[in-house]
């Protein structure tokens, strides 16, 4: 993983104890690793016990392909002396693409990535992931809504008779 | 491999929730928060969360938040353009295809009473929720409602709630629970608003006088508690129910004639234009309060009329602000109100005929006229509050949500 060996590396370590190497910018895409290294930055290896390996590896993926972006841009702007905006726009939008295919999972694996990008505090990756899940949400009836998302209905009957005397539009079939 | 983190979708924590809340419009907030118990409890412990131009974000404090601005718009829209009191943006909608072709002629505890422009069925709706309650058909002509008020909040009080209507200048009745329009016995005429206060009925008449009726049954005796004033023309008068006081409002029309001394008119025939010729609009506003006298005079008392409160003027609302129409009268806190400041005056139209006969005879082809503002109680002074767009017939509309 390691693009250059004069850069730092960090050891991150999965709840399950699987071990991943990253360099020390791709970890620093992690508020909350930053800010563990901001305060001690001798630190080499780090122990994630929220996140599992699979959810782990995922948000490692997600950080490198962001990092090695902004980094393109950057070489990009030092070698013709400005950026050119429309290599900029392409840019902006195969990132776009690249996210959006990173989006193609089940909603057991967005939950978790939910949760770690926020342990972790990957601000692009919990937008990218929340957006997803809005997404999942809008123009679907309460019913629709747990089936996508497999959620149990605990309403009781009393507060979903409430629900549906308050608001039968609710429970209209949106398609 | 699904091991240690397999979390639930319904266990997310709070702050997950609230981000993911934050996108969603205002229809997919509603099926957010009847999916599961814990969405449900977060939804509605965390309505103020919401982005300030959600009408769900206002929803606080309880039983009901800060006023909501249905701009005026086309009759048959099936959605409403809303201004919020904390905000002055108008691109938002709200749908509410349940108000097409409605009149609403009144807007209290969150819910507007709607009457239809040619038919007779009159209903309830919670702008909000979108729940509608169906009232008794009113016999008679079209658009006869010109304001309506409910007694309590339906939502919670569904068999005691009683919605009273001024039809034609007498008041009407009826429960939301059922029966038909009842007129209120003693056939008191020239009524001009009513409210609910303190757990009765009050109305207020063209001369001023003051007439109290039960909450509960508004037919028992009616109760005459002030003497006729000075008549007034030009002048509507309205009570408010405004922090513990019953306030009287009289709003002061400029009388205006348009093209009537137009010499270069072509045509020698008296201009029969009549809507162009009259065209009043709010020059001011007086407000009263009613000083209460001894009750222990008015228990011992037999008789209807006898008489011993008096309205008192006053210089200022202090830290409120009062919303009036022909669909509303209400006060709120000053906290509540746009900017946050009180001691103003919202005003929407009460030309109910005009409006009326604007819509049933000009086929929607004549310029639109509305008198809506806001007057500054301490400087004298009124300026228009979100105008209106000329083509837009139905007159703007104060309510406040209430999503319970």
């Amino acid at each position: 993983m390691a693009r250059s060996s004069t850069e730092n590396m960090i050891t991150l370590m999965s709840s399950d104890g699987e071990e991943f190497m990253v360099t020390e910018k791709v970890a620093r895409e992690c508020t909350t690793i930053r800010n563990m290294l901001e305060d001690d930055c001798v630190i080499t290896n780090i122990p994630l016990p929220n996140v599992t390996s699979d959810i782990l590896s995922m948000v490692i993926e997600y950080c490198m392909e962001h990092v090695a972006a902004a980094e393109k841009a950057a070489a990009e702007t030092a070698e013709k002396g400005s950026s050119s905006a429309p290599a900029a726009a392409k840019a902006n939008k195969d990132l776009e693409e690249w996210d959006k295919a990173f989006m193609n999972v089940d909603v057991y694996t967005l939950c978790d990535l939910i949760l770690a990008a926020n342990y972790l505090n990957v601000s692009g990756l919990l937008d990218l992931t929340i957006q997803t899940a809005a997404n999942l949400i809008k123009g679907k009836s309460p019913e629709q809504i747990r089936k996508t998302f497999h959620i149990q209905n605990d309403l009781s009957l009393e507060e979903e008779e409430k629900i549906r005397s308050q608001t039968p539009w609710a429970f209209e079939k949106s398609e | 491999m699904r091991s240690f983190m397999m979390a639930s979708w319904s266990e997310l924590p709070r702050d997950i929730l609230e981000e993911i809340a934050q996108k969603l419009c205002h229809n997919d907030l509603y099926h957010f928060g009847a999916v599961c118990k814990s969405w449900r409890s977060f939804y509605f412990e965390n309505l103020s969360q919401l982005p300030k131009d959600l009408p769900l974000a206002l929803c606080y404090p309880r039983p009901y938040g800060a006023p909501i601005l249905l701009l005026s718009c086309k009759p048959s829209s099936d959605s409403r353009k809303y201004a919020c009191a904390r905000n002055e943006t108008v691109d938002r909608r709200l749908f509410l295809p349940e108000a097409a072709d409605k009149w609403i002629c009144g807007s209290n505890w969150g819910w507007l009473v709607m009457a239809g422009f040619r038919g007779k069925a009159v209903s309830l709706l919670n702008p909000i929720t979108r729940c509608q309650i169906r009232l008794p058909s009113l016999e008679g002509s079209f658009c006869a409602i010109t304001k309506a008020i409910i007694s309590l909040d339906p939502t919670s009080y569904r068999n005691e709630c009683i919605v009273m209507a001024v039809i034609m200048s007498t008041l009407w009745f009826c429960k939301v629970g059922g029966g038909k329009w009842k007129k209120v016995k003693g056939c008191i005429r020239d009524i001009q608003d009513v409210v609910f206060y303190e757990g009765n009925f009050y109305a207020v008449t063209k001369d001023g006088s003051l007439v109290s009726y039960s909450g509960k049954d508004p037919n028992a005796e009616a109760n005459v508690l002030t003497s006729q004033m000075q008549r007034r023309a030009y002048t509507r008068r309205y009570l408010v129910a405004s922090a513990g006081s019953l306030l009287q409002v009289l709003r002061v029309f400029r009388r205006r004639y348009k093209n009537l001394n137009n010499h270069h008119h072509r045509s020698y025939q008296p201009n029969i234009n009549w809507m162009g010729a009259k065209i009043n609009g709010t020059f001011k506003f007086e407000v009263m309060e009613l000083v209460k006298g001894n009750s222990s005079v008015l228990r011992g008392s037999e008789g209807t009329s006898e008489i011993n409160h008096h309205w008192c003027e006053i210089e200022s609302l202090g830290k409120r602000s009062l919303f009036l129409g022909y669909n509303s009268s209400m006060s709120v806190p000053a906290s509540l109100s746009p900017n946050g400041t009180g001691n103003r005056i919202y005003f929407t139209d009460d030309h109910h005929d005009d409006h009326v006969s604007n819509f049933l005879f000009s086929n929607s082809q004549v310029r639109a006229w509305h008198d809506a503002g806001v007057f500054n109680f301490e400087e004298k002074s009124s300026k228009s509050y979100h105008p209106n767009h000329p083509t837009d017939f139905m007159p703007s509309v104060w309510f406040t949500p209430n999503p319970w």
